[in-house]
């Protein structure tokens, strides 16, 4: 009986003094991760310049460019529940001269779709649906096509690409 | 004779109960314990403010998160130790994947900090680390706590709590 109370003392005396060896304070911490939907594009194409004729039918030629790029970041996409997919529409800031036609087709992300050629006027229109994951340096190509009765001009335009909730 | 051996039993009954000073003439000495214990005591100024995550990293997708990270140093702690110790972080719960809490602990003048340690891993399992040594007792106060939040895009959007627990352990 002296044995066990001695045992039990000592394991009481262990324990009081492992709780003078340590000490232990708590910190509360609260996190957020706000929606995040940011788009952006590497640069500016080079001009595009019609200089040519078609040599079948005699149209002018259109001119093309791919050199640039767009990421897409969103963190609503397909990691919520429900899904909010996003959607990026495009416009320009003043309508394009008459005979002439900017045309740009967007590449989609792996989870997006995209509609291909749009040509680009000054109300918004659907470029890529149905994005719900981020992407990163997708091709932009823009088509600058015109009739011989543009005649001569030079010009430019501000494209707006905007990333949307897609409802 | 029966009296005599009565009276020499008391004496040698009070000679040893009378306290030492009693044996003595002009000279006394007693034996003084003392003993000092490992003694260990930290304390916080309290929480830090709220972590929040809400731009991508300008470096995306380059850089080591998706986001840009949050950061807090608004909190201090105490810490007063007779012995060389280490400091533990852990993590009461678990957080989302894709996220990770980091803290730094600013070091005392006999103490080393291992800088920004996780306290998750990428599966957002907490994970015990550490995150100070120190060589020698010291008794420093308001050195900086930093917290850091980081994540990628596929933690999703996200409003949570957890709670950081600081541990003083023996070093060795």
């Amino acid at each position: 009986m002296k044995r066990i109370l001695l045992f039990f003392i000592l394991i009481s005396l262990y324990l009081f003094n492992y709780a003078w060896a340590t000490s232990t304070v708590y910190q509360n911490i609260s996190y957020s991760i706000y929606p995040i939907n940011e788009i952006w594009v590497s640069g500016n194409p080079p001009t595009l310049v019609i200089s040519e004729v078609e040599e079948v039918g005699g149209n002018l030629r259109e001119a093309t460019d791919s050199s640039t790029t767009y990421t897409v970041a969103t963190n609503e996409g397909g990691y919520v529940s429900p899904e909010k997919p996003k959607r990026i529409t495009g416009s320009i800031n003043q309508a394009m001269p008459e005979h002439t036609q900017l045309i740009v087709n967007l590449d989609a992300p792996v989870n997006g779709y995209s509609e291909g050629d749009i040509e680009l006027g000054v109300d918004s229109q659907n470029l890529v649906t149905g994005i719900l994951s981020p992407g990163d340096g997708l091709t932009i190509t823009y088509k600058f096509r015109a009739t011989a009765e543009a005649g001569t001009l030079s010009g430019y335009r501000t494209v707006t690409f905007t990333l949307l909730d897609d409802v | 004779m029966r009296r005599l051996k009565g009276i020499l039993i008391l004496l040698l009954f009070l000679l040893c109960f009378l306290p030492e000073s009693g044996f003595s003439g002009n000279t006394a000495q007693q034996i003084v314990n003392f003993q000092i214990q490992e003694i260990a005591e930290i304390s916080v100024s309290g929480d830090p403010g709220p972590l929040v995550i809400q731009s991508i990293d300008p470096s995306y997708p380059n850089g080591e998160y998706d986001t840009l990270p949050d950061e807090d140093s608004s909190t201090y702690y105490n810490v007063t130790s007779n012995y060389a110790f280490k400091i533990t972080g852990e993590l009461l719960q678990n957080m989302p994947q894709g996220t990770w809490i980091y803290i730094k602990l600013n070091e005392p003048p006999e103490g080393y900090s291992l800088g920004f340690v996780a306290l998750n891993d990428n599966y957002g399992t907490k994970l015990p680390a550490q995150t100070l040594l120190t060589s020698d007792p010291t008794s420093s106060t308001n050195l900086t706590i930093t917290y850091k939040f980081a994540a990628d895009l596929y933690a999703g959007t996200v409003d949570g709590n957890n709670t950081v627990r600081l541990t003083v352990l023996d070093l060795i």
